[in-house]
């Protein structure tokens, strides 16, 4: 609607004054907000856990073979069959051959286990957070810049999967497809479900940036839709999107913890962690540690995620900016 | 149906006795065994549970606990088995009838005669009528789930719809007198007083019957009556005191009340009865102890000492379906055979504490059983290298790939076996793809001939004691149907065949001989390796210190006997 014609789409990345006074500014934007994050010590703690995680996740199989137990395999000779499975020696066998101890009944190495569990994990809220900013970010700009119709029917799209029970539908969904490769699945419904969050936000920072004047001037000069979109509005929407990406990443985590506890998630003998917590429900008396380490690495993980997404939100969008 | 199968019913006796860990041997319980057979009256006993009983209706009761608890406490039937630990535990008793019935020459028709001064919970009369309007229940369409036996053994019982659409009732089901009833039989069936020890063979009075609802309160023939019966939550027992001791050879009745407590966890139940406190140390709880409470209670002789175990003589196995490619080949069955390793399935249950291997179709209490083993596997740890070459001499030497069936919800069948299976075959080069499904549509699906996966986790029971109830009923060709099915391996050889129905025969002119003749049938089809036979169930249970004269039950597939346990005051 705001195409004027005549202006031939190549020639419009002329330097605008918006683009010109980006050059400014905008060089030195990523700059400041990475300074402003490197002074925020809880949000540098949170980087540093995040990067450790990804290299245990890449670096499984290396870890795996130091310990010399794949997660699937079984260690009869680690557990007592008369006394229900339960590992041999104290603190769930925890020990020089055992790092953290194995699993009751199978005698599985949970070190190894959380390992793999770590890749699981990242997978699948990664790509799912994926999925759902792709779709939030496309809808969201949608809505915000085309507005009327597209507005009406995105927004009450948006609506009906906020108030949605989710997870009793993924549940139902995982249930009804028990043959479908379980971590696409999770990641495609997962993202589906989620990215109305995402939606929301860049819908509303996309309307504010569309009567920002430098949209204006470069709509005044010309300048395509798919130049406004892809050269004034997406770089200005990159630093929200990070910041809700950090953010919806941990909830994801959980929410794929909380499908694998309730035996919708990947199908064993894939390690997970929500598996290995619902495992552990039966024996957090017998065997604390095992209830504990899935727990621990879940809870460090969600804290960490959230922590740095915390710190980016504080460097990129400083206060009295944040809407 | 669904009911036969291991995880309900539970009918079978033993000639291995209950097993009791430590002192707490068959007498059971807290300390002494002959006092406490003697027994005192008086006290409550609290029954702790997590689910409901299934059904009371005794038209429907067909489940080992509700059998249990319904056979020995409400509703008295023809016949009954002895309260008694161990072997003698599967002794035919008379209970409404004066013997254990007359038979014709061929088997065909059996006579029972009642007892005298028979009562209900209101002081009217039993009478051979209400037996036969009992039995006639079963029949309708309205009460399902109950035993298979009055429709599959009774003449006419085909085309009878029960009493609700057909008044004139069924004729095969004659009551000269009172105090008589004869039931006309389709076939022989040498076995058939045993068979009317299920509570559907026991009276209900037309008069009292309110369809469906008779579930929630069956008006009692035996020493107790219900005072209270909130589903789910509470049922209360009170003595029937028309109930008369010396009409009846098998029931203690030593508590004055009896409380059963439903919906708690299993692992909270666990706790209470090990730390037994209160009332708590009048409690029993009839169902297996969880596997994680099994180290607390093994390490503790205190509460060792309360540890009650009953065998229950049930097999389970995993079936090969013999009409997919490649299960349709011996040589590949023999080898999964090999491959599984029995152990690590019971481990996943909770150890030899709740169940032990086996490498045959009979459960060793049956009578006729074989011990043999056909596919030694290292002491059932499995053997993947002979299985490895096994598959490649059938031509499967990169292995194959399978699919298992499991239940979503733990339990027998549930993801942790379904994993020690798939370890296991791994090591053989066999890749098992699992297909969990809710425990609900379980039997469902796998009976299911078309949509079945290529291994089944299942199991059977032995109704009465002759394998007559486990061998035709699931690996009998003519028993494969498309949905329901329980011939698990879709086993459908004609020699098999022949033998079972040639056994049948057997059975009506030398019983003993048919005996021995079933377990060189489970040879013979091992022979074939149609399924993989994993294990026969102990149950373990634990009792509060002052509960006396407790034993599982073999006919009640282990559960703690509630004809004769007691309560210390």
């Amino acid at each position: 609607m705001a195409v004027p014609v005549g202006v031939p789409e190549r020639q419009a990345p002329g330097p605008t004054t918006a683009a010109a006074g980006g050059r400014v500014e905008g060089r030195s934007l990523p700059q400041m907000a990475w300074r402003r994050l490197r002074r925020d010590r809880a949000a540098m703690a949170g980087l540093g856990v995040v990067s450790a995680l990804v290299l245990i996740a890449i670096f499984a199989p290396v870890l795996t073979w130091l310990n010399g137990y794949s997660p699937t395999q079984f260690n009869p000779g680690a557990i007592d069959p008369a006394l229900g499975g339960v590992p041999k020696g104290p603190l769930g066998g925890i020990g020089a051959e055992h790092w953290l101890g194995v699993e009751p009944k199978s005698g599985r190495d949970i070190f190894s286990r959380l390992v793999y569990g770590a890749r699981v994990s990242l997978l699948i809220s990664v790509g799912a957070t994926g999925v759902a900013v792709v779709l939030g970010t496309v809808f969201g700009i949608v809505a915000g810049y085309v507005g009327g119709w597209a507005d009406a029917v995105i927004g009450r799209t948006m609506d009906v999967l906020l108030s949605f029970p989710s997870l009793i539908f993924m549940i139902a969904l995982v249930a009804m497809l028990p043959n479908a490769n379980r971590p696409l699945l999770l990641i495609v419904v997962i993202g589906f479900f989620g990215w109305s969050y995402v939606g929301r936000i860049v819908r509303g920072q996309t309307i504010s940036l569309a009567q920002r004047e430098f949209v204006e001037a470069a709509r005044a000069l010309g300048a395509s839709t798919r130049y406004i979109v892809f050269r004034e509005l997406l770089p200005n929407l990159a630093g929200p999107i990070l910041v809700v990406a950090t953010l919806t990443i941990p909830t994801y985590i959980a929410v794929e913890a909380a499908l694998s506890f309730l035996g919708v998630g990947v199908k064993p003998p894939t390690p997970s962690w929500g598996q290995m917590l619902s495992d552990a429900v039966d024996w957090y008396q017998v065997i604390p540690s095992y209830f504990v380490l899935p727990g621990l690495c879940l809870f460090i993980t969600v804290l960490s995620f959230n922590l740095l997404g915390d710190g980016l939100r504080d460097a990129i969008e400083p206060r009295g900016d944040g809407s | 149906m669904i009911s036969m199968a291991i995880q309900s019913t539970v009918r079978l006796a033993a000639v291995v006795a209950a097993v009791a860990l430590g002192a707490a041997a068959a007498c059971g319980g807290g300390g002494g065994g002959d006092e406490q057979q003697a027994g005192a009256k008086g006290g409550t006993l609290t029954l702790l549970q997590t689910d409901d009983f299934e059904h009371l209706d005794p038209a429907r009761n067909y489940v080992t606990n509700s059998g249990d608890f319904g056979q020995r406490l409400l509703t008295r039937a023809l016949t009954q088995y002895k309260a008694a630990p161990g072997e003698a535990g599967q002794d035919l008793m008379p209970d409404l009838a004066v013997d254990t019935g007359q038979a014709n020459e061929d088997k065909t028709v059996w006579t029972f005669k009642l007892r005298e001064g028979l009562k209900y919970e209101d002081g009217s009369p039993i009478t051979a009528q209400d037996v036969k309007y009992g039995v006639e229940r079963a029949f309708s369409a309205d009460l399902p789930e109950g035993p298979p036996w009055p429709r599959q053994l009774i003449e006419g019982g085909d085309d009878y719809k029960g009493p609700y659409e057909d008044k004139g009732g069924l004729d095969s089901i004659e009551t000269p007198d009172d105090r008589t009833i004869v039931f006309n039989l389709k076939r022989p069936v040498p076995y058939f007083n045993y068979t009317v020890t299920f509570p559907v063979f026991g009276p209900v009075p037309e008069d009292k019957d309110n369809g469906v609802k008779y579930d929630n309160r069956p008006f009692s023939s035996g020493p107790y009556k219900i005072e209270k019966y909130d589903r789910g939550k509470e049922l209360v027992l009170v003595r029937n005191e028309h109930w008369d001791p010396k009409t009846d050879p098998v029931r203690k009745a030593r508590p004055d009340r009896i409380v059963v407590k439903m919906g708690i966890d299993p692992t909270t139940i666990d706790q209470r009865l090990i730390a037994d406190q209160g009332e708590d140390q009048t409690a029993i709880n009839i169902e297996d102890v969880e596997p994680s409470s099994i180290a607390r209670i093994v390490n503790d002789p205190k509460v060792k000492e309360r540890f009650i175990q009953g065998g229950s003589p049930c097999t389970r196995w995993i079936g090969l379906n013999m009409s997919h490619k490649p299960l349709d080949n011996l040589k590949v069955r023999q080898a999964i055979n090999y491959a599984v390793s029995q152990e690590s399935y019971i481990t996943s249950r909770g150890g030899p504490v709740l169940a032990d291997p086996t490498s045959t179709i009979m459960p060793p209490s049956l009578p006729g059983y074989q011990k043999f083993n056909l596919y030694p596997n290292n002491n059932f740890k499995g053997d993947p290298e002979k299985a490895k070459q096994m598959l490649a001499d059938a031509g499967y030497p990169d292995g194959l790939e399978l699919t298992l069936t499991s239940t979503t919800e733990s339990g027998a069948y549930g993801p942790d076996q379904a994993e020690a299976i798939q370890q296991a075959l791994a090591k053989a080069g066999i890749k098992v793809k699992i297909n969990a499904v809710s425990a609900s549509v379980y039997y469902t699906e796998i009976g299911n001939i078309k949509r079945q996966d290529d291994l089944v986790f299942y199991g059977w029971c032995a109704e009465w004691p002759s394998a007559e109830t486990m061998i035709p009923p699931t690996f009998d060709g003519a028993f494969i149907k498309p949905q329901g099915n329980n011939n698990t391996s879709q086993y459908d050889d004609p020699e098999a065949n022949k033998r079972v129905a040639e056994i049948l025969e057997l059975m009506i002119s030398d019983p003993q001989a048919a005996d021995r003749a079933w377990g060189q049938l489970d040879r013979q089809i091992m022979q074939d390796a149609p399924i993989v036979p994993l294990s026969y169930d102990l149950r373990s249970q634990l009792i509060g210190s002052k509960v006396t004269g407790a034993f599982g039950a073999q006919m009640f597939g282990g559960h703690v006997d509630l004809a004769t346990v007691g309560v210390e005051q």
